[in-house]
């Protein structure tokens, strides 16, 4: 699967950069209210930028009654089938993590579609604070740092020369 | 309309009248934004000689062209109006109201009158209104932004607001936003307290639309990795971020740092507030301004002692105001006073300078414990923080304090008068004896003693070469030579102008250094985000308008040359310490300096007033008359 992660929560300095290359990139205007992406901002000192899951049984889909939502194979974000949307705004209350909006103006909702691959977000944070995963991520990388205590200290008693 | 709004909001707080004026082309062309929009509105609707306290002294806000878009760091707003304590009131403050403004539909914000009581303004984009603020009239700075979250329902609203420093009309307060970020100097929260306005919360949902969106994009991203370098060192990744971490032994060493009421510009302490325990032991996180890099501001709490539980945020003024200036060692003290000056709502460099008049006072025996109620020794903590709340809340010694140093000196008497350091009635933050550029920058500076109008960074960090290529002559690089050092104050006035009219970062200016943003990277953003076409001749120019604006504003209120000097102690104490040790600025050769810097400008040698040519030149008609018809030259 697909997404937008947080690195870390803490690098997010709340410029809101994300917010305003997303609407931007997608809409043409500088608007935080037409980003798919926002940075959550909890005053003090705290910001947080949450964007959608991409859930491969996406609740917004479940709950759109035309099936306007689906799960794309290529990008493997779920996106919105414009002409099908009827703007019922039912995908909204769906989302358990309040990650898709309705469009201020327009009659479909706002949610993340990865840039069609190439996450803008991603790419202009200054910070560092988002990365796009294309699989299990960083589970690998985590999976072997967490083990690297454990093989230094079995390379020590058996005398094994770690090369990594 | 591209970049701007194209709207201005008028309110007339007296009768409760509210409306929207279109901004108008030539505000646009010929004054771009900001502080810039923000002089000229002034200018224009100001009678001179109007108490700052008056209803019908106007009070502006003013957000920019860039504010809200791709351009990094474009965030800022300016507050605007006449000053209780010096003359022109103006100050920049960054966060994100500025962006939330833009976002609510409009540009600036013009605001004359005064309420019958207390009461905060709604803008949540065209639905305007003015709500009571009984409940919120005496909280403090912070809390206040807290509590009209709740009321409205929204936490993603945005609030300028003051705390019971501007409610008291202390001469000195400030306007707020966030936890920390302020419109700092010359006393804008006084005017905001003088009118019953104790806070304006917006909240918008329109977008700012972009003329050329591709070109613009380009020109904005480039920039943003301009800034990559900068980023690695004053942001969140560098060990020692922000302005603590980079200015404190920086200024130290060029013996600008305020020391004991600027007896020396050589703190022999500052090991005790060294910036690398602060980062490793107090900042939590470093936050970021509306679409800024950088992300320069430490977030931070104390842990231990006294003052455990304190949060906020700082930066170095508020070292230099609590720390250096009355000889505060003890790190936590510093860090709370910042803090409850934050809280309180005055503008820390003129507290923190205020306090350090006082201790002086005291350790001269012009003032004792019986007219203060304690002792006031330099270094004595827990007096300076009696001193932040008795100031707010004009109790006992703070009652005379809270005028200012000017009129606190007066107040007092006994010669208290001689040790005042004050410029245009704005106290003096920076000992100024070894850097005669940055000496003459903050002495001509229109709105009072300030480094944010200029500050000659090139007479300390330039090479001797890029000095001559830049301002004429290779001493320009030597911060005590008086050489090429006009000319230099005159090109960090403009680009700090520009900063200010486009509400972006200084730090990513000229101000600092040319290589972030600079009048043709700014013309590139204006022209590509806006349609209209502007050359960096053009923005210059402007420039040069709003400072000749601010200078007609400031001379038909009295200001003369006489005004343009630092205080005597520059000339006439020399340092004590430090490797400036035995330096004064030399009066003859400031004068000559300063002849050659008003005749740059085309100003009269001897008033420092615009020429009405020079202002007939710069398409100000208008103000030339204004001056003619009141026979001010």
């Amino acid at each position: 699967m697909s997404r937008i992660r947080v690195t870390d929560a803490n690098l997010c300095g709340g410029c809101d950069y994300c917010e305003v290359i997303c609407s931007f990139y997608h809409h043409g205007v500088c608007n935080p209210e037409k980003s798919a992406i926002r940075a959550v901002r909890m005053e003090p000192g705290i910001d947080i930028p949450s964007v959608c899951h991409q859930c491969q049984k996406a609740p917004c889909a479940e709950a759109c009654p035309v099936q306007a939502l689906y799960w794309d194979e290529r990008t493997e974000a779920v996106l919105v089938d414009e002409k099908t949307c009827i703007g019922c705004g039912e995908c909204v209350p769906a989302c358990p993590f309040g990650e898709i909006f309705m469009h201020p103006e327009v009659a479909v909702p706002i949610k993340c579609d990865l840039c069609g691959g190439d996450p803008k977000c991603v790419k202009y944070c200054f910070k560092g604070a988002l990365e796009f995963d294309t699989g299990n991520g960083s589970a690998k990388e985590r999976q072997r740092e967490y083990l690297k205590p454990t093989a230094e200290k079995i390379a020590r008693t058996a005398g094994i020369q770690i090369m990594y | 309309m591209y970049a701007w709004t194209g709207k201005i909001l008028w309110v007339d707080l007296s009768n409760g009248q509210i409306r929207q004026e279109p901004l108008t082309a030539a505000l646009q062309r010929g004054f771009i934004g900001g502080r810039g929009i923000n002089v000229k509105l002034l200018f224009d609707a100001f009678e001179p000689g109007t108490d700052a306290f008056d209803p019908a002294n106007p009070l502006l806000f003013g957000s920019g062209p860039l504010v809200g878009t791709l351009a990094p760091s474009g965030g800022r707003f300016n507050v605007t109006t006449r000053s209780p304590l010096g003359y022109l009131g103006d100050s920049s403050c960054g966060g994100h109201w500025g962006r939330e403004l833009k976002m609510a539909g409009y540009d600036h914000i013009m605001i004359v009158g005064k309420a019958e009581k207390p009461i905060y303004l709604w803008i949540q984009d065209d639905q305007v209104e003015l709500r009571d603020a009984g409940h919120l009239w005496g909280r403090d700075a912070w809390t206040t932004q807290v509590l009209i979250r709740e009321e409205l329902g929204d936490e993603d609203i945005q609030t300028v607001c003051i705390g019971p420093a501007g409610e008291n009309l202390v001469r000195f307060a400030n306007v707020r936003t966030g936890i920390k970020r302020s419109a700092g100097r010359t006393g804008t929260g006084a005017v905001m307290g003088s009118k019953n306005l104790k806070a304006i919360a917006v909240r918008g949902t329109q977008g700012i639309r972009i003329a050329q969106p591709e070109k613009f994009m380009k020109a904005a991203l480039e920039t943003a990795e301009r800034i990559e370098g900068f980023k690695q060192v004053f942001g969140a990744v560098a060990p020692q971020g922000g302005t603590y971490g980079q200015l404190l032994f920086r200024h130290n060493d060029a013996s600008m740092m305020a020391t004991r009421h600027q007896q020396s510009g050589y703190w022999e302490a500052a090991d005790a507030l060294d910036a690398k325990v602060f980062h490793e032991k107090y900042r939590k996180r470093m936050t970021a301004c509306s679409s800024c890099p950088v992300g320069c501001t430490p977030y931070f709490t104390i842990d231990e002692g006294p003052y455990k539980g304190t949060y906020g945020e700082i930066e170095y003024e508020a070292i230099a105001s609590f720390g250096s200036s009355p000889d505060i060692r003890d790190r936590d003290v510093v860090y709370k006073a910042a803090v409850r000056a934050d809280e309180l709502g005055f503008d820390c460099d003129s507290g923190g300078r205020l306090i350090s008049f006082a201790m002086e006072l005291y350790q001269r025996g012009i003032i004792s414990e019986e007219d203060v109620g304690f002792p006031l020794h330099w270094g004595d903590g827990e007096a300076m923080l009696k001193l932040l709340d008795m100031i707010a809340y004009r109790q006992g010694f703070g009652d005379v304090l809270a005028e200012g140093e000017l009129r606190a000196g007066k107040i007092i008497g006994r010669g208290a008068e001689d040790y005042v350091l004050t410029m245009k009635g704005v106290e003096q933050h920076e000992p100024l004896r070894s850097v005669v550029g940055h000496a003459l920058g903050q002495s001509t500076s229109t709105r009072g003693a300030d480094h944010l109008r200029s500050s000659h960074h090139a007479e300390r960090d330039s090479s001797p070469e890029d000095a001559e290529k830049m301002f004429g002559s290779k001493k320009a690089a030597d911060p005590l030579a008086y050489e090429g050092k006009a000319p230099g104050v005159i090109y960090y006035e403009y680009n700090a102008a520009l900063a200010d009219m486009m509400e972006t970062c200084k730090f990513l200016s000229p101000w600092l250094s040319p290589h972030f943003m600079n009048p043709e990277v700014w013309a590139e953003l204006l022209t590509t985000a806006s349609g209209i076409e502007f050359s960096a001749e053009d923005l210059l120019e402007a420039a040069e308008r709003v400072i000749n604006v601010e200078r007609v504003f400031i001379a038909r209120e009295g200001v003369g040359r006489e005004d343009d000097y630092p205080p005597r102690r520059e000339f006439e104490d020399p340092y004590p310490s430090g490797p400036f040790k035995g330096q004064v600025l030399d009066r003859a050769k400031y004068d000559q300096m300063l002849d050659e810097y008003y005749r740059l400008h085309s100003w009269d040698v001897e008033t420092g007033i615009p020429t009405l040519e020079k202002l007939r030149e710069l398409g100000l008609e208008d103000v030339a008359a204004d001056l003619e018809r009141r026979k001010i030259q």
